[in-house]
């Protein structure tokens, strides 16, 4: 069972990686595979994942082990530190690791309808397989260096698609915008990572988030810290308030990515890793309170900004983030096999939703052509108090310009003031160009 | 001689073999192909130190009975070994991509006497040669800046050069002279460590160089970071543990600095200039926080963003070649115009912010490892540094290369430059995804420095040397936290009612130090 389940999850995580070496050569060599020959691979190398991954999943539940950790070697070692290649594999990481590469052939074969004949067919396709190995890795990681790698991974392809069309400059300003939420996100996450080094002495996941709060070898203020950290890295990651500006502006991605990204897997890859973490928020009171009042507001947020919005995809992408909000909730309240249930039922049936946004939208201005205007809709003028519940919805919580107003205003000028320091140190009176 | 003094022979060679084609007045494309085939050459010799273990010297000092100068003029160490190819591999990149138009006769002897200076002092654990290389570039750089557009540049990094040269070898002289004024010698060296690595407060030159100076001449000055060298040859051997800590400060301080100034940058050249000063800081801090892991990612921080900073460099000279002057205010598009060059500046960019896969993400989860460790507060400041690096590099990308196309001419890459960025990038990649071989080279070379310091701080506090132990249990010793402040090595021992002025100052400034970074190295 152990020699099924290695060589399973081996392929699942080799093909992708595969597949983003092949693409990438031939992105760098003028594209030489073609749409078609793009195509071919593409499903060759995910297919055989999700085949690696299935045999793994098959093979474990049959099997009688609870928890497997995978060991690679190691990938560097200096005198005090030693970055491992682990993976720690039970029934959660192995099924949500499935979800995941189910999802990606899913999206990978509507894509290649979608984008057909599209100019950035193949850059889409070498940043899908970025976030294929990025997100295979995320469940599966056994230490937390690995769980970084596929971190960044995802969002760094996350903001590229996001990009998608470049030579608009909203997509572009709006992919700048998600990626400072991720490097946010990802500057907790290596804080974290170095925290766990230094306190617990180890960066091995399956001893840190398989053991119960008390075996834990971290006193309660550092268990704290860490977790503190992991929230927000979560919260950059799965966009919860107050970090969830970022969300409608991701809408801006191809319909496809939108969906495997937004709808079903990057969004919830958060939650995945706070109900992994799970014993380390136990070990925290106020950790557990953080995660509640962090899922309720987010979910209570997304709830109202959802009602306004006037596009498909961001009135899909608040609510699956109010479902989130709801499964943050349930994790915090030890509920873990609802949550991981939730969050497959949750991201199956929001993928189903964003992939088929476009055909029902294309049904409504057809049957809008044939009855010759609009479809008639209820509508109903608000009240006072509803005006001002309605304006704030509208400006999304005014979350993006508080951030504006608290963080990048006032680093914008101090480092305005910087700047000109230097420019004078150097005799250079005529520049300043801001 | 022997097949290594042949080696070396052939190394040094090179570069001056190159300098006489430029001489002798050949067709200028036959000119610029000797040259190419010179730093071929010089690149692949180079790549060979890494079969040549420990040397014995190859040069031996004339003054081996002196207390700064004993050390031999030419040798390979396990420090100098991977750096040996460096400023060649850079000396290649630069002559093989520049447009023939920016780099005439003059431009390609200059370029080859920069690699010849810096390959010498690579070789040379001697602080006499290094002084000579370091003041040799400073001057050739400045030669580089003649035509009256850079006359005020010219002047500016003029000045920095005379502080950095002054500082050095009056700091040498007083290292040399020995006795109480041993101190105060190092501390100048510290000045003229801070001034060539862009630390702040002497950071400003670099971008100002960059913006207004010509890129091509600065970064082969800069990118091979001599200064670095000199501060793992002389200042962390020698400096004490305040020193130490007041440079790792400023340097985590810099790195920190640059980052947020190159994000909100409104022209590629300057945000360029910041990118480098917060990556030379972050390869500073790591060298000063004396951890062997901070000094391995420091020394692996040191190669990638050396070759990392030049990639980028070039692409965006490249880039300006084909556009003019690159304002980041507004999209510049041409994304698929030119693709190769694109996502030759991404790979770049992202192995500056140190993303994985790269071989800056090696030297950065180290380096950041470490620093945490000794700075357990402000270690931290690298993490932030890296993240608006990350932030900063994609700003720059999403500027220079997306946005509405400017038109339809194909502006891509020609061959030999996409055969120069493309190794380039293999290059950081491969080392970033295997990097076993490169990260036991480092750790090496950590373990020798902080034996050196071991041994000399040993010698300073009365230690015999038999009476230590092994370089891997000293650096362990070295970096779990001993008491604060060991008193009797930073103040001389006299009684506080005693203390000058000037020492009450110093005690103030070090408790305040210990205050922000309170883990002694």
């Amino acid at each position: 069972v152990r020699a099924l389940v290695e060589g399973g999850v081996s392929i699942a995580c080799i093909a992708p990686v595969a597949l983003l070496f092949v693409l990438g050569a031939s992105g760098v060599a003028g594209n030489v595979l073609g749409e078609r020959g793009t195509g071919l691979v593409t499903r060759a190398a995910l297919s055989t994942a999700l085949a690696g991954i299935v045999v793994a999943l098959v093979a474990f539940v049959l099997g009688s082990e609870s928890t497997l950790v995978l060991r690679y070697g190691t990938w560097f070692s200096s005198a005090a530190t030693a970055f491992s290649f682990d993976l720690a594999i039970d029934w959660m990481s192995l099924g949500f690791a499935a979800l995941g590469l189910l999802m990606c052939n899913v999206v990978a074969s509507f894509s290649f309808r979608y984008l057909h004949r599209e100019p950035g067919f193949h850059r889409y396709f070498v940043q899908m397989a970025m976030f294929v190995v990025g997100i295979t890795l995320i469940p599966l990681a056994g230490s937390i260096e690995v769980l970084f790698v596929g971190w960044e991974l995802v969002g760094l392809s996350s903001a590229l698609l996001v990009g998608f069309f470049h030579e608009r400059v909203g997509p572009v300003t709006n992919a700048l915008r998600v990626f400072a939420v991720y490097r946010l996100s990802d500057a907790a996450m290596l804080s974290a990572t170095v925290l766990l080094h230094h306190w617990a002495g180890t960066g091995s996941l399956a001893q840190l988030f398989s053991a119960t709060p008390s075996q834990l070898p971290l006193e309660s203020g550092q268990a704290l810290a860490i977790a503190a950290l992991l929230i927000v890295a979560v919260a950059g990651k799965s966009a919860l308030w107050p970090l969830s500006g970022w969300l409608p502006r991701a809408m801006e991605g191809p319909t496809p990515s939108s969906a495997v990204y937004y709808g079903a897997l990057s969004i919830h890859a958060g939650c995945f890793l706070l109900l992994r973490a799970q014993p380390l928020i136990e070990a925290s009171n106020l950790a557990v309170v953080l995660v509640a009042t962090g899922g309720l507001a987010t979910a209570a947020h997304a709830a109202m900004t959802g009602r306004v919005q006037t596009d498909v995809k961001s009135a899909i992408a608040y609510a699956t983030l109010t479902q989130v909000g709801i499964i943050t909730v349930e994790i915090a309240l030890g509920l873990r096999t609802i949550a991981f249930f939730h969050i497959v039922g949750h991201a199956c049936f929001r993928l189903l939703q964003f992939l088929s946004a476009p055909n029902v939208l294309h049904d409504l201005h057809e049957l809008s052509n044939r009855l010759g205007g609009h479809l008639p809709r209820e509508t109903r003028a608000p009240d006072r108090q509803g005006t001002r519940i309605y304006l704030a919805a509208l400006e999304r919580g005014f979350a993006d310009a508080l951030v504006d107003r608290l963080f990048v205003g006032p680093l914008r000028t101090v480092v305005g003031v910087l700047d000109r320091f230097d420019r004078v140190l150097v005799g250079n009176r005529t520049g300043g160009r801001r | 001689m022997t097949l290594v003094g042949l080696w070396v022979c052939g190394l040094l060679g090179a570069p001056l073999l190159a300098a006489a084609l430029c001489s002798i007045g050949l067709e200028a494309h036959r000119t610029r192909a000797g040259v190419i085939a010179c730093a071929a050459t010089a690149c692949i010799l180079g790549c060979l130190a890494w079969t040549v273990g420990d040397s014995a010297p190859l040069v031996s000092s004339p003054w081996p009975n002196s207390r700064l100068l004993a050390a031999p003029l030419l040798q390979i160490t396990s420090l100098s070994r991977p750096l040996i190819a460096l400023p060649a591999a850079l000396w290649l990149v630069t002559v093989a991509v520049t447009p023939a138009v920016r780099l005439d006769r003059a431009g390609l002897r200059r370029t080859a006497f920069a690699t010849g200076l810096g390959t010498v002092a690579f070789l040379s654990p001697s602080p006499l040669v290094v002084t000579l290389c370091w003041i040799s570039s400073g001057l050739l750089l400045l030669e580089a800046l003649t035509s009256e557009e850079h006359r005020r540049t010219r002047r500016m990094i003029g000045r920095y050069q005379l502080l950095s040269g002054l500082s050095l070898v009056g700091g040498g002289a007083l290292l040399a002279w020995g006795g109480s004024v041993d101190e105060l010698g190092l501390w100048l060296v510290i000045v003229a460590v801070l001034v060539r690595k862009g630390i702040f407060p002497f950071h400003a030159w670099i971008p100002e160089a960059l913006d207004r100076g010509r890129i091509g001449p600065t970064v082969l000055f800069c990118a091979p970071q001599l200064g670095t060298y000199l501060a793992a040859t002389l200042v962390v051997p020698l400096a004490t543990p305040a020193m130490l800590r007041t440079v790792a400060v400023l340097s985590l301080v810099t790195a920190l600095y640059g980052a947020a100034l190159a994000l909100f940058q409104a022209d590629a050249r300057r945000a360029l200039g910041y990118l480098f000063v917060s990556q030379s800081a972050l390869v500073l801090a790591g060298l000063d926080c004396t951890s062997p892991d901070a000094l391995t990612g420091a020394l692996i921080l040191w190669l990638s963003s050396a070759l990392a900073f030049t990639g980028l460099a070039r692409t965006v000279l490249a880039l300006e070649a084909r556009r003019g002057r690159l304002p980041l205010t507004r999209f510049h598009g041409g994304f698929s115009q030119m693709p190769q060059l694109a996502t030759s500046f991404l790979v770049f960019g992202l192995a500056c912010t140190g993303f994985p896969g790269t071989l800056g993400f090696i030297g950065q989860e180290l380096l950041v490892d470490g620093a945490v460790r000794s700075f357990p507060a402000l270690g931290f400041l690298t993490i932030a540094a890296s993240a608006l690096t990350g932030l900063a590099v994609l700003r720059m990308y999403f500027s220079l290369f997306c946005g509405r196309p400017g038109g339809i001419v194909g502006l891509g890459l020609r061959t030999r430059e996409g055969l120069v960025f493309g190794a380039v990038a293999v290059l950081l990649v491969v080392a970033g995804v295997a990097p076993r071989t490169i990260v036991a080279s480092r750790e090496q070379a950590s373990a020798a420095i902080l034996g050196q310091r071991g041994v000399r701080t040993g010698s300073r506090t009365g230690l015999h040397p038999s009476a230590r132990v092994s370089s891997q249990r000293r650096n362990r010793a070295i970096q779990s936290p001993p008491p604060p402040v060991p008193k009797a090595t930073i103040v001389p021992s006299s009684s506080t009612s005693a203390l000058s002025g000037r020492r009450k100052l110093s005690r103030i400034a070090q408790r305040w130090l210990h205050w922000i970074a309170p883990i002694e190295s």
